[in-house]
């Protein structure tokens, strides 16, 4: 590919994106004098590409005004969206970074529907922050600490500490999630 | 996070190789199942589990009191459980959640969870 053609390449690029057909780009030899008689296939191809450069120069000096108007205005309305898209793929990703940076700071996404029949539950349409560090305050799971202790004296020392274990190492997970909780609403 | 899907968790092995078993001698207790005859021991069922782990978060909020917020009503009918399910705001990673998701699904797959008795089977 010339380099020179490099900004033309990767428009045509951009334009055939998502194309689904195979495209045959073959080069052919420009501006070449043409004998009149093809002889094989490069001549005649040259030949041929010669002729077409010569209709689309004269093609462009009969465009009238109107006609050259109404090109530059869908020109400007092509870069118009263009700078359009890549404000809004720049304003995407800003909120994606900002989301990640949530989630990196343990906050817990929880939307609760539930009607006020239940005690327990939450009334009315929720979407709400919880900051909710409490797996990270775990202790460790010491005999020395009197409350896990009577932790596992109900439970058993081992699933006490390989709960322990667990909550914690969910927490301090670098890809913990916002969960977001669906609560079905009472009928 | 309900307290099944982290029933069906938990009782797939992924934490605890041996979950303990309620004492016989003490009431809303457990103890590890090495510590019984082998005849008294039996795969837990996720019902088992289920009381295990609710009894569990409870103990941890009167011994700690870390605030705990208990939920209700949670609506997992995508993963074949039927019925409303009660849980526990948990922080979980993401991997734990979608393999929690798949070890759900596939424990619901053969026989939805529909009512009580659909819980008195162990998980493997």
């Amino acid at each position: 590919m010339d380099a020179i053609y490099t900004d033309y390449w990767e428009r045509l690029q951009r334009l055939l994106h998502g194309h689904t057909h195979r495209i045959n780009i073959q080069h052919v030899p420009a501006h070449v004098a043409t004998r009149g008689a093809y002889v094989d296939v490069d001549d005649w191809a040259a030949g041929w590409n010669d002729r077409v450069d010569h209709e689309a120069v004269t093609a462009h000096q009969l465009r009238d005004h109107e006609l050259e108007s109404l090109r530059r205005q869908m020109l400007q309305v092509y870069h118009d969206q263009c700078a359009l898209l890549r404000r809004l793929v720049l304003f995407h990703l800003d909120l994606a970074a900002s989301h990640f940076v949530a989630i990196t700071e343990n906050v817990v996404e929880k939307e609760d529907t539930v009607t006020g029949t239940d005690p327990g539950g939450l009334d009315g349409h929720r979407l709400a922050l919880h900051h909710d560090p409490w797996q990270r305050g775990l202790p460790d799971a010491s005999p020395l600490d009197s409350r896990v202790v009577q932790m596992a004296d109900k439970f058993g020392w081992l699933f006490t500490q390989n709960m322990f274990a667990w909550l914690k190492g969910q927490a301090s997970d670098e890809a913990v999630v916002a969960y977001r909780l669906p609560i079905r609403c009472h009928t | 996070m309900s307290y099944l899907e982290l029933a069906v968790h938990h009782g797939s092995g992924q934490v605890n190789t041996k979950l303990p078993v309620p004492d016989p001698n003490r009431k809303l207790c457990w103890v590890d199942p090495s510590n019984l005859p082998a005849a008294a021991v039996s795969r837990p069922t996720v019902a088992a589990i289920l009381r295990l782990l609710q009894n569990f978060f409870v103990a941890l909020e009167d011994s700690f009191d870390f605030g705990l917020q208990f939920v209700h009503h949670l609506d997992l009918t995508q993963l074949g459980a039927l019925t409303p399910q009660r849980g526990v705001t948990l922080l979980i990673s993401r991997d734990t959640v979608n393999m929690i998701g798949r070890q759900l699904a596939a424990f619901t797959q053969k026989r939805p969870i529909r009512k009580a008795g659909d819980l008195t089977r162990p998980v493997r």
